[in-house]
């Protein structure tokens, strides 16, 4: 075999040819550490307190409302006073929403998150949970303990003074919605020591439920904002289209003008689209209008009677036919999605949010439904181009004849709609400081500047909303969905998704036909999902006795008396997780397995009870008193 | 044979970097070495902050570590009850590893160390919850699939309650032995369990466990269509409820509510709803059932105005399935009028 002689040149030149992709590789690599040294150095000088903050809100207003509110935190009194003359540097990682589930996962498990994170995207919740076990620190000590930040300033008292007064210090008159009388603004003084001194959950105006994860009974989030759900629009393309300066409230009316907007024709020459939508906004609407509209299932579906409905207890009704698919409420939620979709575009459901968006922007259409964190972006958008409206999603009106019985009320909106929170992770290298920071941030004065700058709806009581957003502020009284199909998950999601998506899409589709596709594959299929959930949460009741172990053996170790914290932890966790809910599960299951042993629905009189209620009230009528008493 | 002065600078490379690793590793075993210098009650409390944090290889190691630590003290000199104590805690936190940390994964290494907890120090403090561990561990499905022997559970709660009468454990072993015979849902099995609930509560007037056996009674009388009953005893358990002030989530917004509707739907006793009610619209103005509960208080009045006539109450809107609603089939499209040039989807 002939064997080839490879002629290897030496001498200074040919070495250095042939290394030069490796000298290359080298002089980028030394150029990449010394930019990220002088980088790093630049933003966090040596000896600086820095933290660093990681999100997903890559709006420009939020980034630089942090940025402003960081140095703010730096130079403000009490600050320097616990951390001296060290300079406070707050760096931010704005990762874009798409990656964000990555980026953490990568932070998370290479120990180099940022000391501040913000929790709930791009992962499921219960990733989010393993997360948080593991990596994040409790907040549990600064949540019951009051929030320095909310002491009661000079500046507090000059301001209310000057209400009192009608007149600033700098001679300029108070806005007349601004103005208090003596009595109110020495109210409002008192809630404002009250806020100095109540623990810091106590600010909250939901009791920073939301930041409480009860599977690890800690506090271990600070949530900053709170949103809504409401329906945009374009003002100048509603004038232009229907002469309205305002969309109608109520539904009938608003699908008239949604029937007139399709009717003309875009420079383009094609129809306008009434609703920009998409996969990500038909949400919105599920939740809003098209849940309220099943509200009156509840009657048929709360057997345990919490006041809520799950998709357990959907199945359970539907499978001892407490309810079809023709009870009113049912029946109502799909007609109105079918209605209200029929002015979406063509192919929705296959979109995104940024197409919704993008026809919006582009003035293909007149409304969009959507959380009010978007507004900001819209307005940024429209700039220029276009005035921006917002409104609470429309209604059956009380007179319409089809759905005005079912509309008993405004629609709700989401109760747990807390949001932008941040959790502390334990790589932070200066963690009380990093504390102190999100303190800072949901104190009364500065929670109120920072959402007035980025246009959201504050957390915390007493921090005011702007006018301009009046209309997001939150509705906590009204109608909610009283179903769920798939929250079932497994095979039943995915038939409902199918199928819900023809009965949206395509118009020879008929209800009938959803639901004779539908229904049989629910009632039968649906019955695995609902053991698969049960098994879910079987294995939730072996991590409820772990964390009870746990309580249970620090109040041994620590020699706890009965009337410890940690004992009536233990024992209130205990009754509530362990001992009663598989009883509410045994329940479930015989409604499934044998039909509901009351004879009417959760919310309707036992023949007792009338007897009963009959009987005080003719004792009433003869005694000449109202029929109320005990039996 | 001689070696290339090349491969003899990798020989010499190879050498630095194993001395290099060699040292990180001795670095590594001296630092957890560190750790184990800990006294013993140190290493139990971060043993339970593992386990708390479900990092079990951890919380075995600092638990292993204790009793390393308290051996060695033992085979040097007596052992002091504080030792003991110690050498208790640390063999229990290291039973609930095995047990519920690795649950499945050895059950019989997880009831050794429980036995060994009880055979330690019989009479003492954690000889009941040790007993009560190794019925929790059996009852504990290893995978959810497993069927639960509700009768021979029953029997072994039982054993833990009389053999440690009066203690914590064995009153919380009676709480699930009563929840076994309810989750049947038999009338003889509720009769049976109200019974027992009912000469414990006698017996034991103060028992921490009230507001528990009370909210059990009340579904013991659920069971037996006895709604009065099931409605006095939802009112001790609220009433004798421990809550725990740390937890925004422990609070009373859903027995209000569900006593107010068992008042009001089950026994027609609107004095008693009227007072849950009340009390949910005082204390939870904000929840979301603040809406639903308004409207029943409204519907009560209506009732009352109708002198006792219970079908008024649909006026309010709450009705039964299969009443009007909706729109007749076929006619979706057509409740807006569709001047549009498509006979369906706008022009995008």
């Amino acid at each position: 075999m002939a064997r080839a002689d490879v002629v290897v040149q030496t001498g200074f030149w040919a070495v250095f040819r042939r290394s030069i992709p490796l000298l290359a590789i080298l002089a980028a690599f030394v150029w990449a550490c010394i930019t990220i040294v002088a980088r790093r150095t630049e933003e966090a000088p040596p000896g600086a307190i820095v933290i660093r903050i990681g999100h997903w809100q890559l709006e420009a207003g939020i980034r630089r409302s942090f940025d402003t509110l960081a140095e703010e935190f730096a130079r403000d009194p009490q600050v320097r006073g616990k951390y001296g003359n060290r300079k406070i540097v707050v760096i931010q990682d704005a990762i874009p929403e798409g990656i964000y589930g990555q980026w953490a996962t990568s932070q998370m498990m290479g120990e180099t998150a940022p000391d501040l994170v913000e929790i709930g995207q791009g992962l499921p919740g219960s990733l989010w949970l393993q997360f948080q076990t593991r990596y994040f620190l409790p907040l549990t000590d600064i949540a019951n303990a009051p929030n320095p930040f909310n002491k009661v300033t000079p500046e507090d008292h000059e301001e209310l003074a000057a209400r009192v007064r009608g007149t600033y210090a700098d001679g300029s008159t108070v806005p007349a919605e601004s103005r208090l009388t003596a009595e109110q603004g020495a109210e409002r003084l008192a809630f404002y020591e009250e806020l100095a001194r109540v623990p810091f959950r106590l600010t909250y105006t939901d009791g920073m439920r939301n930041g409480y994860q009860e599977e690890l009974q800690e506090y271990m989030r600070v949530p900053l904002s709170r949103a809504t759900i409401r329906m945009f629009y374009n003002k100048d393309l509603l004038k232009k289209l229907t002469n309205r300066d305002e969309p109608p409230q109520d539904l009938a009316t608003f699908l008239q003008v949604c029937s007139e907007i399709r009717s003309h024709r875009t420079p383009g020459g094609s129809s306008y689209t009434p609703i920009a939508s998409s996969n990500y906004n038909m949400a919105m609407w599920g939740y809003g209008l098209f849940g309220s509209a099943g509200y009156d299932a509840l009657v048929q579906a709360d057997f345990n009677r919490d006041g809520t409905v799950g998709s357990d207890e959907t199945y359970a009704a539907f499978r001892a036919g407490r309810l079809t698919f023709y009870s009113p409420a049912i029946k109502a939620r799909f007609d109105i999605a079918r209605i209200v979709s029929n002015y979406f575009q063509t192919g929705f459901n296959g979109l995104g949010r940024d197409d919704a968006v993008f026809n919006f922007a582009q003035q293909n259409s007149v409304f969009m439904t959507t959380g009010t964190w978007d507004a900001q972006s819209l307005v940024t958008l429209a700039e220029g181009k276009f005035r921006i409206g917002a409104m609470r999603l429309p209604q059956p009106a009380p007179d319409d004849p089809h759905f005005g019985r079912l509309n008993v009320g405004p629609i709700l909106d989401e109760v747990g709609g807390y949001g932008f929170p941040f959790g502390l992770t334990r790589f932070s290298k200066n963690p009380e400081c990093a504390k102190d920071f999100l303190l800072f941030l949901a104190s009364r004065r500065v929670n109120e500047r920072m959402n007035r700058d980025i246009g959201w709806i504050p957390a915390i009581r007493g921090a005011a909303m702007p006018r301009s957003i009046e209309i997001f502020a939150p509705v906590n009284q009204g109608m909610y969905s009283g179903f769920d199909f798939i929250g079932l998950g497994g095979d039943t999601n995915v038939r409902f998704n199918q199928l819900y998506e023809s009965y949206l899409s395509k118009p020879e589709y008929t209800y009938k036909q959803f639901v004779a596709d539908f229904e049989p594959f629910y009632l039968e299929k649906g019955l695995a999902d609902w053991e698969n959930q049960q098994r879910d949460w079987r294995r939730a009741i072996l991590n409820n006795e772990k964390f009870l172990a746990a309580v249970r053996g620090t109040a041994l170790a620590a020699g706890a008396n009965a009337d410890d914290p940690l004992w009536v932890k233990y024992r209130s966790y205990t009754a509530a997780h362990q001992i009663t809910p598989e009883i509410g599960r045994a329940v479930q299951e015989s409604i499934l397995r044998n039909g509901p042993d009351r004879p009417v629905g959760p919310y309707e009189f036992l023949d007792a009870a009338k007897e009963n209620i009959r009987r005080q009230a003719s004792v009433g009528a003869a005694d000449g008193r109202g029929g109320d008493s005990a039996p | 044979m001689s070696q290339h002065p090349t491969h003899h600078r990798e020989n010499h490379r190879i050498a630095v970097l194993g001395a290099l690793a060699l040292g990180f590793a001795l670095l590594l075993v001296s630092c957890k070495a560190a750790v184990d210098q800990s006294e013993p009650a140190e290493l139990i409390e971060k043993g339970w902050q593992k386990f708390r944090l479900d990092e079990q290889g951890s919380a075995a190691h600092f638990f292993t570590s204790a009793l390393a630590k308290l051996a060695d003290a033992r085979s040097k000199s007596p052992e002091t009850p504080t030792e003991k104590r110690l050498h208790i805690q640390a063999t229990y936190g290291l039973g609930m590893v095995w047990s519920l940390g690795r649950h499945g994964e050895d059950s019989a290494k997880a009831r050794g160390l429980f036995a060994e907890v009880i055979a330690l120090e019989p009479k003492g403090e954690m000889a009941p919850w040790a007993a009560l561990a190794i019925v929790r561990d059996e009852h504990l499905p290893v995978k959810s699939t497993d069927p639960i022997d509700r009768t021979a559970l029953r029997e072994k709660y039982q054993k833990v309650l009389t053999g440690y009468p009066g203690t914590p454990a064995a009153e919380e072993a009676f709480a699930f032995r009563q929840s076994l015979f309810l989750q049947t849902l038999t009338t003889e099995d509720a009769r049976t369990s109200l019974a027992e609930m009912t000469a414990y509560l006698k017996d034991h007037p103060d028992t921490r466990c009230q507001s528990a056996l009370y909210g059990l009674i009340s579904q013991a009388n659920r069971t037996l269509h006895d709604d009065p009953a099931a409605l006095a005893a939802s009112i001790k358990a609220l009433e004798t409820k421990e809550v725990d002030p740390s937890n925004p989530n422990m609070n009373n917004i859903v027995e209000y509510y569900s006593i107010g509707l068992t008042a009001e739907y089950d026994v027609g006793d609107f004095a008693t709803a009227r007072v849950y009610f009340n009390k949910f619209l005082d204390e939870y103005p904000t929840d979301q059932r603040a809406f639903n509960v308004r409207r029943e208080l409204e519907r009560m009045k209506m009732i009352e105005a109708a002198h006792g006539d219970t079908t008024v109450a649909g006026e309010l809107g709450m009705r039964p399935a299969g009443g009007p609603g909706g729109l007749p089939e076929g006619s979706v499209l057509t409740t807006a009028p569709a001047s549009a040039p498509e006979s369906h989807k706008g022009g995008q």
